[in-house]
């Protein structure tokens, strides 16, 4: 039951959000009609901009609360790896080498346990965090059915696979 | 280290202050001061662009403000600009992109006037429509979308100048989303925001394959920018920004100049 909750409440206010009633109407499927009235009244209330109903602790999309999710916890182990790698580095004396690496030297040196390792991942986690943020939209617009953006979505992620590619060599 | 650290610290913080990002800032002080080669300084500069954008993008989502599915078909220009800057910066002269940082450079110190407070032609077009919650007045802000091929030109545009330059490129977005397209500006320098995480990451991966990517010199100052861009944005209210952004515009000017001498070194 708890787990069914959170979706209607979601999907109502996205629903609020547009605004548009045709909009609302032609999109509210038949899922939407079970929803208790307190939630109805939640996103009434946040669509109308009750005061004490913050935002910031009702989330009103949860594609936007996947997506924070996962810049919030990219960032943070990007940090760790970082500030490891540093103080790592620091304790053992070693110099920072002057370009991060990738692929087999980083496998090879994460395999030592050399600090510049961790630096490096922490740096490669960094880049990832945001290109990991378009496949959680991805999964989210597969997850709703709305194909258009999955494939707008897939378009991004293209460029950036080419753009991996194409930074080779 | 610690300079670089205090370097970006600065940057962070001057830039949040004044809605510009800290690159514009970070990369010709790298280069003037530590001497640091221009690739290796954009390289620095693109990773910093990272770290704020996925931290300021987290907490504007959070509020609501992020307009993300403009964010995506925007994205799609910006990633795309980024494709062919990043690949142009790793081939090109170092000198010819001094040259171009001289002139991104003066751009952006003529277009931090003040954007409009007021948002025109805030209402539904029946593309793309949505709203968001104003945190201030309490109330539902409903828009649309307009001009979006418009929109798509400049978002390509910015994703080019921050694939060669290493900066954000939210000074060219944030004036057409706000001012053409209609989003309000709240929206639009949060949507930009959002955005130029994923743009940024489309170069770095270019620049760290070609080994532009220094822990040295990236790792203090992505940590400085973004503990810098906190700090900033925690205190920017309270301070009267008209000293600073003319202090600011100088400073662009000044290192336009420094950038154009950079490109000439040696030619003349």
């Amino acid at each position: 039951m708890n787990e069914q909750l959170p979706k209607p409440i979601a999907e109502l206010s996205v629903e609020s959000e547009k605004g548009s009633e045709a909009a609302g109407i032609r999109e509210l499927g038949l899922e939407e009609k079970s929803t208790l009235e307190g939630d109805a009244a939640v996103a009434q209330a946040i669509a109308e901009g009750v005061p004490g109903l913050d935002d910031e602790t009702e989330s009103r999309d949860e594609l936007d609360k996947v997506v924070r999710n996962m810049l919030l916890a990219g960032l943070a182990i990007s940090t760790i790896l970082i500030i490891a790698g540093l103080l790592l580095s620091s304790i053992f004396h070693r110099p920072l080498p002057s370009v991060a690496s990738g692929g087999h030297q980083l496998f090879r040196k994460l395999k030592a346990g050399a600090p510049s390792g961790f630096l490096d991942l922490g740096i490669l986690v960094l880049i990832a965090t945001p290109i990991l943020r378009v496949f959680g939209s991805l999964a989210e617009f597969i997850y709703r059915r709305d194909w258009l953006y999955a494939a707008i979505t897939s378009t991004v992620l293209l460029i950036l696979a080419i753009s991996v590619l194409a930074g080779r060599g | 280290m610690f300079l670089i650290f205090f370097i970006g610290f600065f940057v962070g913080g001057a830039g949040s202050m004044l809605g510009i990002g800290g690159g514009v800032l970070l990369i010709p002080l790298l280069t003037s001061i530590l001497g640091v080669p221009i690739k290796n300084a954009i390289g620095a500069g693109i990773i910093s662009v990272i770290a704020t954008s996925s931290a300021a993008g987290a907490v504007y989502i959070g509020r609501g403000l992020v307009h993300s599915r403009l964010a995506m078909v925007l994205e799609v220009a910006t990633t795309g600009g980024a494709l062919a800057g990043g690949i142009t910066a790793v081939f090109i002269s170092p000198r010819l992109l001094a040259a171009f940082f001289g002139l991104v450079l003066i751009y952006v110190a003529f277009s931090m006037r003040k954007l409009p407070k007021e948002d025109r032609w805030v209402e539904h077009t029946g593309l793309l429509d949505t709203s968001y919650l104003d945190p201030r007045s309490g109330n539902t802000v409903e828009y649309g979308i307009r001009k979006l091929g418009k929109g798509m030109g400049a978002s390509f545009l910015a994703g080019n100048v921050s694939g060669l330059l290493g900066i954000g490129g939210g000074i060219i977005k944030v004036p057409i989303m706000s001012l053409v397209m209609g989003v309000p500006l709240r929206a639009s320098i949060a949507t930009s925001n959002f955005m130029i995480g994923v743009t940024a990451a489309t170069s770095a991966v270019i620049y760290y394959q070609h080994g532009y990517i220094d822990p040295a010199i990236t790792v203090p100052a992505a940590l400085g920018v973004l503990l810098g861009a906190q700090v900033g944005s925690r205190i920017g209210g309270r301070l009267r920004s008209q000293k600073l952004k003319q202090a600011f515009q100088l400073l662009l000017f000044a290192f336009s100049i420094q950038m154009f001498v950079q490109a000439l070194r040696g030619i003349i």
